[in-house]
């Protein structure tokens, strides 16, 4: 057996490494600039390589001083070009942020540099997160790097593509309505989005304020429960942020299935789901059947409005996000002999299409409708969505289900998803309506192409959310073999 | 909520709302679209949730928003104008509101 190049290693067996002097931090840091560049080229995961380059920043960290490190300290990570780094340029794919350099860094990534990562740079996304693509960028679309005709997903698609061909070991994303864990599924990587308010949204470019949220994408679940023990913290910046006592996320430990009661709901399976993905997602329930859980069909009724709430609620509140982007104080400026010339100017010639659209559809829905507005009409659908799930989690511990009704789609094909009309994000975006924390786990293939399965926790329950993902990755492990991007060579 | 042609005058409308020019091609084919976008939700506005409480936010109780009212860390004139497009005597510089004004 060939010994594994250092990027193949998870996050924790290159901290391991570390801890134990097998190797230092500037080989690891040469061996993933070795892979970006023999991959780059060919996926587009950037939209920006860090600069000092990770070898140059390993160097400044210093030799290891063993187990006081922090797991992430001198491990290359990736950050979606949506999350503000006061050292790198931030452009949400969009040309009307092309070279803008934020005064401030996140707070999530200042909490990675704090803990010694390495920033390999900064990921591609769809423009302003809105798609589920990644080819809405406007530098050039990502592929997905089990097959290069397909999308990773979106609107993180970059990160996971970077994690899945072994650029980095972890990446940050954000996900208002899936764009986390249906790139993790389509690039057969792991994605966590927790709670709503657990991660600090401080620095991430609002999309939908009341969805939006920052997660993390590993190739393993313990992985993912190290950086979320690095980020999970209160953040006085953060009006929304939780002030829950603190978890030991890193001590989340595959549970015995043993009596945990897994529902499974029913309506994500009459709904349009192509058969090869659902033989796949019910092969893994019925592993964590056989491992011990107790598993039950069980149903989300308002499931089926679920992604029309979402539509109301993200273009309504993105159509108010987003009229910051002005040139006026920064960004892109246009021309014109008035202010109000100039700022039409910019928006119109540097926002791309599907932006407009949503920003439109947003400003539409916001002052139509007689009494209430049609932002409020979905708001009071999103509660029953709420307590859909509040009736389900009074029975059951974990929710099973498809992340993505399909595998990744041939490039293009999402180019008539105008305004999320598809349906990539239909077992997603529930889950942000109700704020849960969902994690999507890699549970076999679909041909060649890589199947996701999420698993959905009650609020601020990422342990028991870990605990059961990681007893799935032990009962199905997602074996190397079957990791293709992470082994191949070029494609 | 489906007549065409007055979905066609209130894009035109958020367009000016939301700051964004349409040419009338531009126009045709964002109306086409959204006509699609509105369509979808038909059954969705149909639902009967007069009684239901809305939900805008998912903070947990536990979350305390109020701070005290002290100054914390400020961008700076430096800072802020090193972004600015454009910048005159220390301020950020823009057309005139008004036509004739400047």
């Amino acid at each position: 057996m060939t010994l594994p190049e250092l990027f193949q290693l998870s996050l924790h067996e290159a901290g391991q490494g570390l801890r134990r002097q097998e190797f230092s931090v500037v080989e690891l840091a040469r061996s993933y600039e070795g892979r970006i560049e023999e991959t780059e080229p060919h996926l587009g995961s950037f939209i920006a390589l860090a600069e000092p380059s990770l070898s140059h920043q390993a160097q400044s960290l210093g030799p290891s001083t063993g187990q006081k490190h922090s797991w992430l300290w001198g491990i290359p990570g990736g950050i979606k070009d949506n999350i503000c780094t006061s050292a790198l340029p931030t452009t949400c794919a969009s040309l009307s942020l092309e070279g803008f350099v934020p005064p401030y860094t996140a707070t999530v990534v200042s909490r990675l540099e704090q803990a010694g990562y390495l920033c390999a740079g900064k990921t591609n996304l769809d423009e302003f997160a809105m798609g589920s693509s990644t080819e809405t960028s406007a530098f050039g679309p990502t592929v997905n790097p089990w097959d290069s005709s397909r999308v990773p997903g979106g609107s993180s698609g970059g990160s996971a593509a970077a994690v899945a061909s072994g650029q980095v070991a972890f990446a940050l994303g954000s996900d208002t309505g899936g764009s986390i864990r249906q790139p993790a599924a389509f690039c057969g990587v792991v994605g966590l989005k927790p709670t709503y308010g657990l991660l600090s949204r401080y620095g991430l470019i609002a999309y939908a304020s009341s969805l939006d949220q920052v997660g993390i994408f590993t190739r393993t679940v313990y992985d993912a429960a190290l950086v979320l023990q690095e980020l999970a913290a209160h953040d006085a910046k953060d009006a929304t942020s939780s002030r829950r006592p603190l978890v030991r996320y890193a001590e989340a430990s595959p549970y015995d299935l043993q009596g945990v009661r897994i529902g499974v709901p029913e309506e994500c399976f009459g709904l349009s789901i192509q058969p090869e993905v659902s033989d796949v997602v019910r092969a893994a329930i019925r592993a964590l059947a056989e491992a011990g859980a107790h598993i039950e069909l069980c149903s989300l009724p308002h499931l089926p409005h679920a992604l029309a709430v979402y539509r109301v609620i993200a273009a309504a509140e993105a159509s108010s996000n987003l009229a910051r982007f002005d040139g006026v104080a920064y960004g892109q400026q246009g021309h014109g002999d008035t202010v109000g010339t100039m700022i039409r100017s910019g928006r119109s010639t540097f926002i791309g299409d599907e932006v407009k659209r949503r920003i439109l559809l947003g400003t539409l829905l916001l002052q139509r409708g007689e009494g209430s507005s049609r932002y409020e009409h979905a708001q009071r659908v999103r509660t029953l969505i709420c307590r859909d799930y509040e009736r389900a989690f009074s029975r059951f511990d974990v929710l099973a289900c498809p992340t993505t009704p399909t595998v990744a789609l041939e490039s293009g094909q999402w180019a008539d998803d105008t305004c999320g009309l598809g349906e990539a994000d239909l077992f997603t975006a529930p889950v942000n309506l109700a704020g849960l924390p969902a994690i999507s786990v890699p549970c076999g293939l679909s041909g060649a192409l890589p199947v996701g399965l999420q698993l959905i926790a009650p609020a601020h329950k990422e342990k028991r959310l870990l605990g059961v993902a990681r007893a799935y990755e032990e009962c199905q492990p997602f074996d190397g073999n079957r990791r293709g991007p992470l082994y191949g060579r070029r494609r | 909520m489906t007549d065409v042609s007055s979905l066609h005058a209130e894009v035109e409308k958020a367009a000016e709302l939301a700051g964004i020019q349409l040419n009338e091609a531009d126009l045709a084919l964002f109306t086409e679209q959204l006509e699609r976008a509105v369509m979808s939700l038909v059954s969705l506005l149909e639902l009967d949730v007069s009684n239901v409480e809305p939900t805008g936010w998912l903070t947990s109780s536990s979350a305390q928003v109020m701070r005290e009212d002290e100054p914390g860390e400020v961008l700076g004139t430096h800072r802020a104008l090193r972004m600015a497009p454009r910048t005159r005597n220390g301020y950020v510089q823009v057309p005139p509101v008004m036509k004739g004004e400047g």
